[in-house]
């Protein structure tokens, strides 16, 4: 057979949100990719709610973004409502998060992963993959077909050994009405990577004509919506409202007498689930003093009717489905169009991974997404970035890509998951990351420009655009921290007006910009800038300056932070020789390889003396070589 | 290793000379701030010559704190290769802890157990195969630090540090519930929780600091002045409570010019007494230094002995120049053995107790005679009791030692920038930092320098989910 009908730099498993990201990356660095997907009609699905961003996840989007990913892109296209979270806040925690038209996603996707260079979308489920030495060369799929590839990125989700528990009832699937991904399990098992069962839910959807809006909150869309990608510079897509309402005690004793039937109480699950998200089971179990929890109805499309009934995920047989959701307010008459379920997956321990998201085990094998024990898709989506980045590195014999804390969610996550691994699936949060002020949705691009361009992911008219606001932003900072305002009567009336109380000596600009009544855009009018600032500049200038103290503050922990990074941990150091740690440590270093000593420095039961142990016996290694 | 460390560097409490080593890429600098070559400037002049002795002085502002030997040595002709500056002072332990955090208040940072060796080590100063060893120190030094710090009952202190930590994770857990779980978090109010627990946590790293001061004093010895008018015995009290003849004794007004000072143990814990100079009116020049001096030994004292003897009438007014005021006193009577024989009996014709104004009601009175050694055993007893009752307590007490007070120092300003923000209502983010960075001042003493896992916290606290 001719080589070049199945051979490929980069092979990608699974053509979901990590998927996509991945073969999209590989291909755009100039790999010959490959994409395989189970279901071609399901490229980019949302199997769950039909939205994105939210709380850190969407500075995780704009990051995506900002790395010349697509998820920010698909998501405009496809946006039916618009929210900032957290605007009583300030711009560090704020976080955008939309309602999607599942289809057009998809659609978007599609089309993207079809036109684009380099790429191969094709449909096929993985059976078995090739590993010689301890190296991939490439998969099996279920016809015994072969394709060789130098490396292999693996994002199944959750169809890896997949179960759907409804009730008793369990059904192997990757979700309700799909297959599983069995085979592939057993082999990543027979590698013997160190793997663990996982579990997850989706609400039920409802058909909207079945319910009554009127008793529940309505919420529109934010009128002047910040877009998700920093391209996007409109969108034609309407807009719709999504509905708030709440459970109540007959619901909760619903739940509360048939809970021995639901799969999570009646014993059927042994994987693990999430804190953050709870079964709705779960929440009357643990919470039981509340006799009401929030229920959010939100549109799945346009064309559609189904409604996603967000708080009511559960895993209850369907007879007991109806009578929980036909117990709240509103809902009286709903018609349930697809079930709620749990689904039970396998993961791989992320502690088998590099920082570049490559298995420690086989070289040229990346795994991202939920098979590293994360949940959301948009920490799958940043992920399946990276990995497709690094795939593609491996192949051009390019340094690895590899974000630290101090750049990126993507760098919190991806230290957070192969330094301390994860118990539940992971999810981002902005308390996750030290640096939250500095890791804003707002500098993304800003942040990540030259990292994107070096690694060929960004043009240079997008660096330059992103050079020119950052040189724009510190030069107006300058100047603001510079400039003096005299306590005349202009001065102090436009004080008065805002609220603000007066000045009585000169001074400077950067004090006023300080207050919390005040903004950039008010003070330039008594102020000016010499040159005229950017929107974009303007508002890094105000949050620079109404933060200042506290960003000085994060950038002085992040340079000791960068001591310790700076430290390498040569590959295969031998922890067993080193002198002075006790064998606990040494064990976990082992599993772990950090690839730093600030990496080290993270483990679980690290202490400064061993960290100092630690630096004693890297050094002496690297004298050793040298000698 | 950007930044310089400090640290005493003898062993503690030994030798007649201490040295306090810095090493860093500040360590002259740093030095140049607190020393100087004259008595009359306030920090050094000119550039410091590398591996030269200076002599001089080192000084906070105008204080002078000690007459110093000071040797610069540039890397890497130094013991860790980097700028290190000695400096040999006198070896009292407040002398040398006093010069070490005029260091650290000057930017340098307190060593790690073994830190030194360490760097010595990493730029190459030391030999390979020293690498174990280098390895060993640092265990030995943690091991012996943590030793040191359970025979200062340290448990307890870490306890109650623990708990004013946890205080602040439930808070900064109420905090980043809002920032996080936006819709989850509509009825997390902190605001009045918030300033109880930082109020609290405040005020008890306050104590703790107060309580190292104490600690300070503790170990350097109780200061006690004796004082009162001319020849009323104060010398004698003195040898009595030394034990030993030191002050030359007569029963001329005013033998005694500069006072007097010698340490002595009592049941164990260590005082510093000092025999001041009669006060009284003179014109005696000479007289008058001294008497100067012998109010700032009684300013600076811990404990006043104010000695009167039978016969004494103060009025009121002589009373308010002479007494010490907030001081803890025991008001001496001496010579009580021209009121009383030896059996006890009022002798006759015997001079009347001393009458003093009403504000002396609630002094505690003792009547001894420091010449037939009556009263004295019970006078130290009245000391011990004085002194001691607020350090030891029941046992549990706790010692802050440097590096503990210096984490509570950091700790209270985050704390204070906390609770500003709090009642300014600033937003969550920035609260968030100060108590992070508070929660880890605090973790420095408890031991816990893993990144802290708050998400924990929140899910154990909040109803959260979607």
């Amino acid at each position: 057979m001719n080589s070049a009908l199945n051979t490929y730099d980069v092979l990608v498993v699974g053509a979901g949100h990590a998927g996509c990201e991945a073969a999209l990356a590989a291909a755009r660095m100039g790999c010959s990719t490959l994409l395989l997907t189970i279901d071609m009609d399901k490229i980019a699905a949302m199997p769950c709610s039909p939205s994105i961003g939210g709380m850190a996840k969407g500075q995780l989007v704009k990051e995506i973004d900002a790395l010349g990913g697509q998820m920010a892109v698909a998501t405009d296209a496809s946006a039916i409502q618009y929210r900032t979270l957290n605007t009583r806040k300030g711009p560090a925690v704020h976080s955008t998060r939309t309602q999607n038209d599942k289809n057009m996603y998809s659609r978007h996707m599609k089309t993207v992963l079809e036109t684009s260079p380099n790429l191969d979308l094709k449909q096929a489920m993985v059976r078995d993959l090739i590993v010689e030495n301890g190296c991939v060369k490439g998969i099996v799929d279920m016809t015994g077909f072969a394709y060789q590839a130098g490396c292999v990125v693996i994002t199944t989700g959750t169809f890896l050994r997949g179960r759907v528990h409804i009730g008793a009832t369990k059904t192997d699937a990757g979700r309700a009405g799909e297959f599983a991904s069995i085979h592939l399990g057993e082999s990543l098992a027979d590698l013997g990577f160190d793997m663990g069962r996982m579990k997850t839910g989706t609400p039920p959807r409802l058909h909207a004509d079945s319910i009554d809006f009127n008793s529940f909150r309505r919420h529109e869309s934010d009128p002047d919506p910040t877009f998700f990608s920093f391209r996007t510079k409109k969108i034609t897509t309407p807009m719709l409202p999504s509905f708030m309402g709440e459970t109540n005690a007959a619901t909760h004793d619903i739940v509360r007498k048939n809970l021995q039937y639901s799969a999570l109480y009646g014993g059927h699950i042994k994987g693990q689930s999430a804190r953050y998200c709870p079964s709705f089971e779960d929440k009357i179990v643990k919470f039981a003093d509340r006799n009401s929890h929030h229920i959010i109805l939100e549109y799945e499309g346009i064309h559609t009717k189904e409604i996603y009934a967000s708080g009511l995920g559960n895993s209850l047989p369907l007879d007991i489905q109806y009578q929980v959701v036909r117990s709240v307010k509103g809902l009286e008459q709903a018609k349930i169009m697809r079930p709620a379920y749990a689904i039970e997956y396998d993961y791989v321990n992320p502690l088998e991974l590099t920082p570049a998201l490559e298995t420690k085990r086989i070289t040229g094998l990346f795994l991202a997404g939920q098979i590293n024990g994360t949940s959301g898709y948009e920490e799958a989506g940043a992920q399946g970035l990276l990995a497709g980045v690094n795939a593609a590195c491996k192949i051009q014999k390019r340094p690895a890509l590899i974000l630290d804390r101090s750049q990126a969610y993507l760098g919190v996550m991806v230290d957070d998951l192969v330094t301390r691994g994860t118990t539940e699936p992971y999810r981002m949060f902005t308390s996750r990351a030290e640096y939250r002020l500095l890791l804003r949705e707002d500098n993304a691009d800003l942040r990540l420009a030259e990292t994107a361009h070096a690694y060929d992911l960004i043009d240079t008219e997008r660096l330059k655009l992103s050079r020119e606001i950052a040189d724009q932003t510190s030069r107006e900072i300058r100047r603001v921290k510079q400039a003096v305002v005299k306590p005349d009567e202009t001065t102090n009336q436009l004080l008065a007006s805002l609220g603000s109380n007066p000045i009585t000596t000169g001074v400077k600009l950067a004090q006023l910009l300080k207050r919390a009544e005040l903004s950039y855009r008010q003070l330039t009018t008594i102020s000016p800038p010499l040159e005229p600032v950017s929107i974009r500049a303007a508002t890094q200038v105000e949050i620079e300056i109404k933060y200042d103290g506290y960003i000085t503050r994060q950038l002085n922990e992040i340079k000791k932070f960068k001591d310790l990074e700076r430290i390498k941990i040569p590959d295969h150091f031998d922890y067993a020789r080193a002198h002075g740690l006790s064998n606990e440590i040494k064990e976990k270093l082992e599993k772990i390889q950090p690839k730093s000593l600030g990496q080290a420095s993270r483990t679980d039961g690290m202490t400064p003396a061993a960290i100092s142990v630690l630096m004693v016996a890297i050094a002496a290694y690297d004298k050793h070589k040298s000698a | 290793m950007n930044d310089t460390i400090a640290a005493i560097a003898t062993p503690y409490g030994s030798g007649g000379i201490g040295v306090i080593r810095i090493s860093g890429p500040d360590a002259m600098d740093i030095a140049a701030q607190i020393f100087s070559r004259t008595r009359t400037e306030t920090a050094t002049s000119g550039h410091l010559e590398s591996h030269r002795v200076y002599h001089g002085y080192v000084r906070d502002k105008t204080e002078i704190i000690d007459e110093v030997l000071l040797i610069p040595m540039h890397g890497p002709r130094s013991y860790t290769a980097e700028d290190v500056v000695e400096i040999q002072a006198h070896s009292g332990t407040i002398v040398l802890k006093q010069i070490l955090e005029l260091l650290l208040s000057k930017g340098a940072r307190l060593s790690e157990p073994g830190e030194f060796t360490k760097r010595a080590f990493l730029h190459q100063r030391i030999d390979l195969t020293q690498a174990e060893a280098v390895a060993d120190i640092i265990n030995a030094r943690s091991a012996s630090a943590l030793k040191f710090a359970a025979a200062q009952n340290l448990g307890a202190l870490k306890q109650q540090i623990q708990d004013l930590r946890n205080q602040l994770i439930h808070l900064l857990a109420m905090v980043e519930v809002c920032i996080d779980f936006p819709d989850d978090a509509t009825e997390v109010d902190y605001t009045a929780r918030g300033t109880d627990i930082l109020d609290t946590v405040i005020s008890q790293c306050k104590e703790f600091i107060q309580q190292h001061a104490d600690a300070c004093f503790l170990k350097e010895g109780i200061r006690i002045a004796i004082c009162g008018k001319p020849n009323v015995g104060k010398s004698s009290l003195m040898n009595r409570l030394l034990t030993k003849e030191k002050s030359i004794v007569t029963a001329m007004p005013g033998t005694t010019r500069d006072p007097i000072q010698d340490a002595v143990n009592m049941n164990g814990v260590p005082f510093v007494i000092t025999d001041t100079a009669g006060i009284h009116d003179t014109d005696d020049l000479v007289e008058i230094i001294g008497i100067e001096r012998a109010k700032d030994h009684i300013r600076d004292a811990d404990l006043v002995l104010f000695m009167v003897e039978p016969g004494t009438v103060l009025s009121a007014m002589e009373f308010t120049k002479m007494f010490p005021r907030e001081k803890k006193t025991i008001l001496v009577i001496n010579k009580m053995d021209l009121v009383y024989d030896k059996n006890g009996n009022e002798k006759p014709g015997r001079p009347a107790i001393p009458k003093l104004p009403a504000a002396c009601t609630d002094i505690p009175k003792m009547e001894i005679s420091a010449l037939h050694d009556r009263g004295i055993k019970e006078l130290r007893e009245k000391i011990i009791y004085l002194c001691v009752r607020d350090l030891t307590m029941d046992g549990s007490s706790v010692v802050p030692n440097l590096r503990h007070k210096n984490a509570l120092t950091q700790a209270l300003s985050f704390l204070t920038s906390a609770k500003e923000g709090i009642i300014t209502g600033q937003p969550e983010e920035t609260l968030a930092i100060d108590l992070k960075n508070s929660i880890d001042s605090l973790g420095t003493i408890t031991g816990e320098t893993a990144s802290l896992d708050i998400l924990d916290t929140i899910f154990n606290n909040f109803c959260i989910g979607k």
